[in-house]
């Protein structure tokens, strides 16, 4: 194995029908129109020399190294600004070029320390690179001038150091941050000899940098350089893999010194993300080795008892055996399953099949449930299948972005850095959310309509919308007719246009002026190609499926699905909530969304399972919690998840927990669920396995194993295990023959293979006959389902209701620098952006109790009761507050309650009823988490590290 | 032991409540297929025993999708259920 070199052409080749032919160094190279004459060049494997350009950026012309000669024209012009013309002919080297770029190299290296050899991007650094290229042998102007090499260093950022002495100032960094990702947090400060780059007057950590490594992958000098690489030096293999935080998915060049990583680098190859990445995925990574991590099987008799280090074998008995004997005693029922949706698509497989094949039942669930299982509903009822319609890609032709509970620059942040491009390029946002979240105004985009509706109103808003389209005649009439159910639509329709759905009628449930709502439904009807873009600020609702197909209804209306730049995508939260629910993870359906009861699905997996299934619906996650606190769910197995802290109202969860005879958790870590197991089961982490991962876009993408399990096990061998100890024995050497199986079994997957991925890198489901290579876009002529399908969506208040006690709504959410319950980032330096769960108040509601900035506050709700410090924020509506669930010890779903989606059970997290007062302790729960903290983590009789 | 079925009755009526914009037919038969899709057997029974329980709030069409089909309210449970 050796180090994966991408080929840099300098500037993007462009995207053009027409190509244009041209002679380089006496070689004819073709390439679409628009392109530079550089990276015409790179085409043919010319690279020109080169130092502020790189092909992701746009060409800047600053460093007069890519001069060219071109037949007809005077001087030497840029290459890299040059667009290649037909019949142009170019010569990229002459003598007269060799000088000239010899006389740039020298003034560049007269201001550079010459310490190559103990340089952090010795054998990494373009500048030594060129050096060579141009063949310098003598810097004439003497180290007595002026220079800048006792220019500061900055080391605030934990990630990377900006050593300013080393750097050229070509911009490549200032450029990334505009242009790749859009914080614009980088500047040149100065003119002339003084300019230097600034990450905006402070430091890089005090700054508006959000830490995402773009501008650390564009410096051609070790001026930005990973602290990793400072501290290990370069990698000497590469292998390429998939991120395993948020649904982006985003592709990772894992570059290994043998097993040790050196670094996270973004793929360009990689399609989700184009070379591009987040503070997570390029740079928290460290939990998967820190200190916390268990890597011996652990036993223990009751939750009181310190763990006991035991063997595999007698893990996994006893696992096994507290299984059958809890079946024997309580019915085959009595247990059940979680997939996780931060292990692979082979390993959840596993997972349910072991529920329903050895278990023998269907008490399989995931934690999609608490996510996206309405986004799986809705679209399932009104397009025909449970999944997002476009590909990532597909944003940048959109014209008109509706954005609806999502909060891309922190949940989904490489996304965010698409959509924000796209709007600069002149696309027009709405956003719905009851936040000011920083896309409604940040710098270079901002939304025109911020319809900051109160919490639990989706659904009346998006009646609203759809009352304008349809009463000012914005439908698509043509499209309806060809593609969709005439009678729902007309159906529909009636119950839309009635004046109850109207803006004016829906203005005192959503608190959004009315004239807002008809010019932004104008706006998504008339704009162009209309895109919706969501998260669970739509699903966690007890009207979150009604929300998912209210929007399919708008969508369908004005006939924004079936092509590029439009149709309705949900935001998923981890890596592989959209693989997890393919792959069979919920209890009333098999791989690829066939319902249990469907018998020919269900006679496909019995002839190759050997073994009959059951054709009912077994228990969801919430119901197996019901069950076991009502004393008929005794066992689980949870594979990779922390309902503990990841679900809601934390003290029915844990309730259920402790009246359950065995749980079995399988983790890195000893997480929140793990107080309450009896098995503990060391995981692997996605850089010790290999497998696949499906993203919110349909791509199923690689994960390969680049170093060996710490615990001597992948996830999907110890749930083989546990099946071998069941009595029901699976063989599989390597998850390519699992992937096999579900291509044999799952009509949507058919055609996918590892060979397969080897050779594309990633594949967007379906991929079959008829699509061999995958769908970027779905529904294009017609949809899954035959005929699109409106369904009624009558707005319904949910029940949670402020009072009196508890006045204000409380909405949850997350930030950019720490991921779901935050067992991997907390176990980062992540933690230095955000230390602790905070309760972001406007400060009317603030005054109004006396609170100030920073005092800590007791929050309270029906389910319980937590104290942490108050962040006044005019982000904010009055009456509304909000906080994050990343840390255990805040406790933010002690607070949620149980109520949840009427479809799905997706639990209500986003409007809970609460009050807020100050306080000058920790909750009782609080209180006792930190006691039990101790108390039920002891683990005492250590294996000897030899066994 | 809690009691299972208060918790039930209202997720059914949830159930029943996003239905009622269909004509009764067609809402009758949108609960019944919905509970028979995503509910437990258990479930189903445990609901079904308390459905004459006055006390219980149960939305019409929810009792009148268990009218339609005895079988949603007695489901066949696997033998070693207890």
């Amino acid at each position: 194995m050796a180090l994966i070199q991408e080929l840099d052409t300098g500037t993007p080749i462009r995207l053009a029908p027409l190509q244009v032919a041209l002679t380089i160094d006496g070689r004819q190279v073709s390439v679409p129109a628009g392109t530079s004459v550089m990276a015409a060049a790179a085409t043919m494997g010319t690279q020109v020399p080169k130092l502020c350009a790189t092909d992701s950026l746009e060409a800047f012309g600053s460093c007069r190294l890519c001069l060219v000669e071109i037949e007809g024209r005077r001087g030497t012009p840029a290459s890299c600004t040059t667009p290649a013309e037909e019949g142009m002919v170019v010569r990229t080297q002459t003598p007269k070029l060799a000088r000239l770029r010899r006389g740039v190299m020298e003034l560049y290296i007269s201001d550079h320390p010459l310490t190559c050899l103990t340089c952090s991007a010795n054998g990494d650094c373009e500048l030594q690179d060129m050096a060579g290229a141009v063949g310098l042998r003598d810097v004439r102007y003497g180290e007595g001038g002026a220079n800048h090499r006792d220019a500061p260093t900055d080391e605030s950022n934990p990630y990377f150091t900006f050593e300013s002495s080393k750097c050229i100032v070509c911009s490549r960094c200032v450029r990334a941050c505009e242009e790749v990702q859009g914080t614009f947090a980088l500047t040149i400060e100065g003119r002339g000899f003084a300019s230097r780059v600034s990450p905006g007057g402070t430091d890089f950590f005090g700054s508006e940098c959000v830490s995402c490594g773009a501008c650390v992958q564009a410096c051609p000098t070790a001026t930005l350089n990973e602290n990793s690489v400072i501290r290990m030096g370069k990698a000497e293999h590469s292998v390429i893999t998939t991120c395993a935080y948020c649904g982006v998915g985003c592709a990772f060049k894992a570059e290994m010194q043998g097993e040790q990583l050196v670094r996270m680098v973004p793929s360009k190859h990689g399609r989700a993300n184009e070379g591009h990445s987040c503070v997570k995925g390029r740079f928290a990574y460290g939990y998967a080795t820190h200190k916390d991590r268990i890597t011996k099987p652990m036993i223990r008799e009751r939750i009181t008892d310190p763990w006991r280090e035991v063997s595999w074998e007698e893990a996994i008995g006893r696992a096994a055996s507290e299984f059958r004997r809890i079946q024997a005693t309580y019915g085959v029922d009595a247990i059940g399953g979680l997939t996780s949706s931060r292990c692979t698509n082979e390993e959840t497989y596993l997972v349910q099949k072991l529920i329903r094949a050895a278990f023998g039942n269907n008490n399989v669930d995931t934690c999609a449930r608490v996510c996206h299982s309405p986004t799986g509903y809705g679209l399932n009822a009104t397009l025909g299948t449970s999944a997002g319609t476009q590909d990532f890609a597909s944003v940048g032709e959109a014209d008109v972005i509706l954005l609806i509970g999502a909060n891309p620059t922190d949940g989904h942040p490489v996304f965010g850095s698409r959509l924000k491009k796209r709007l600069r390029e002149g696309a027009r946002l709405i956003v719905a959310d009851p936040r000011r979240i920083d896309l409604v105004k940040s710098p270079h985009v901002g939304a025109e309509h911020h319809l900051a509706l109160r919490p639990g109103s989706n659904v009346a808003l998006l009646n609203a919308l759809s009352h304008v389209v349809v009463t000012e005649g914005l439908v698509d009439e043509a499209y309806i007719r060809e593609r969709c159910d005439l009678d729902a639509f007309e159906a529909w329709a009636r119950f839309i246009a009635d004046p109850r759905n109207a803006p004016e009628t829906s203005e005192n449930v959503t608190g959004v002026p009315a004239a807002e709502v008809r010019a932004a439904a104008r706006l998504y009807a008339t704009g162009g190609n209309a895109a919706i873009y969501y998260g669970l600020g739509v699903t966690e609702h007890s009207q979150g499926s009604t929300t998912v197909m209210a929007m399919a209804n708008l969508a369908m209306a004005t006939g924004n699905i079936g092509r590029r730049g439009v149709g309705i995508n949900p935001l998923r939260g981890q890596n592989n909530v959209q693989g997890s629910c393919d792959m069979g993870s919920f209890p009333h359906e098999l791989p690829g969304y066939r319902h249990v009861s469907g018998d020919a699905a269900r006679e496909i997996f019995e002839k190759l399972w050997g073994v009959g299934l059951r054709d009912d619906p077994g228990l969801r996650i919430p119901n197996m919690l019901d069950e076991a606190v009502q004393g008929r769910f005794k066992g689980i197995y949870v594979q990779g998840e922390d309902p503990a802290q990841s679900d809601p109202d934390t003290q029915h969860v844990t309730a259920g927990l402790l009246a359950m005879e065995c749980v079995v958790v399988q983790d890195l870590f000893l997480n929140e669920t793990a107080k309450y197991a009896h098995v503990f089961l060391p995981g692997s982490s996605f850089l010790e396995k290999d497998g696949t991962f499906t993203n919110a876009e349909r791509r199923i993408s690689p994960v390969r194993k680049v170093m060996s399990p710490l615990s001597g096990h992948a996830d999907w061998q110890i749930t083989m295990m546990l099946s071998d100890a069941l009595g029901y024995p699976m063989r599989y050497d390597h998850p390519s023959q699992i992937m096999d199986e579900i291509a044999a079994t799952t009509p949507s997957f058919a055609g996918v293979s590892y060979e397969k991925l080897e050779r594309l890198g990633s594949i967007q489901w379906p991929c079959n006959d008829a699509a061999p290579a995958g769908t970027p876009i779905m529904h294009v002529d017609r949809f899954v389902r035959g005929l699109g399908r409106f369904m009624i969506t009558e707005f319904i208040p949910t029940d949670e209701r402020t009072g009196a006690r508890f006045p204000l709504l409380l909405t949850t959410g997350r930030i950019l620098s720490q991921y779901n319950v935050g067992a991997q980032t907390r176990r980062t330096e992540n933690s230095r952006w955000h230390a602790e769960d905070v309760l972001e108040i406007h400060p009317f509601d603030a005054e109004s109790r006396g609170v100030v900035d920073g005092d800590l506050v007791a929050l309270e709700s029906r389910s319980g009761a937590i104290s942490l410090k108050a962040a006044i924020s005019d982000r904010m509506q009055p009456g509304v507050v909000y906080t994050t669930f990343h840390h255990a010890k805040t406790g933010a779903n002690v607070i949620t309650t149980d109520y949840s989606d009427w479809a799905t059970n997706c639990p209500e997290y986003k409007v809970t009823a609460v009050q807020v007062r100050r306080t000058n302790r920790p909750s009782d729960w609080q209180a006792r988490f930190y006691e039990e903290d101790f108390s039920l983590t002891r683990i005492a009789d250590r294996l000897d590290a030899a066994e | 032991m809690t009691d299972a079925a208060p918790k039930l009755a209202r997720m059914a009526n949830q159930i029943a409540a996003f239905f009622r914009s269909y004509p009764e037919e067609e809402a009758v038969k949108g609960v019944h297929g919905h509970i028979k899709s995503f509910w437990s057997p258990r479930m189903r029974l445990d609901l079904a025993a308390r459905l004459d329980d006055p006390d219980l709030p149960v939305d019409p069409l929810v009792r009148a999708a268990f009218a339609m089909d005895p079988e949603l309210g007695t489901p066949r449970l696997p033998a070693s259920t207890r």
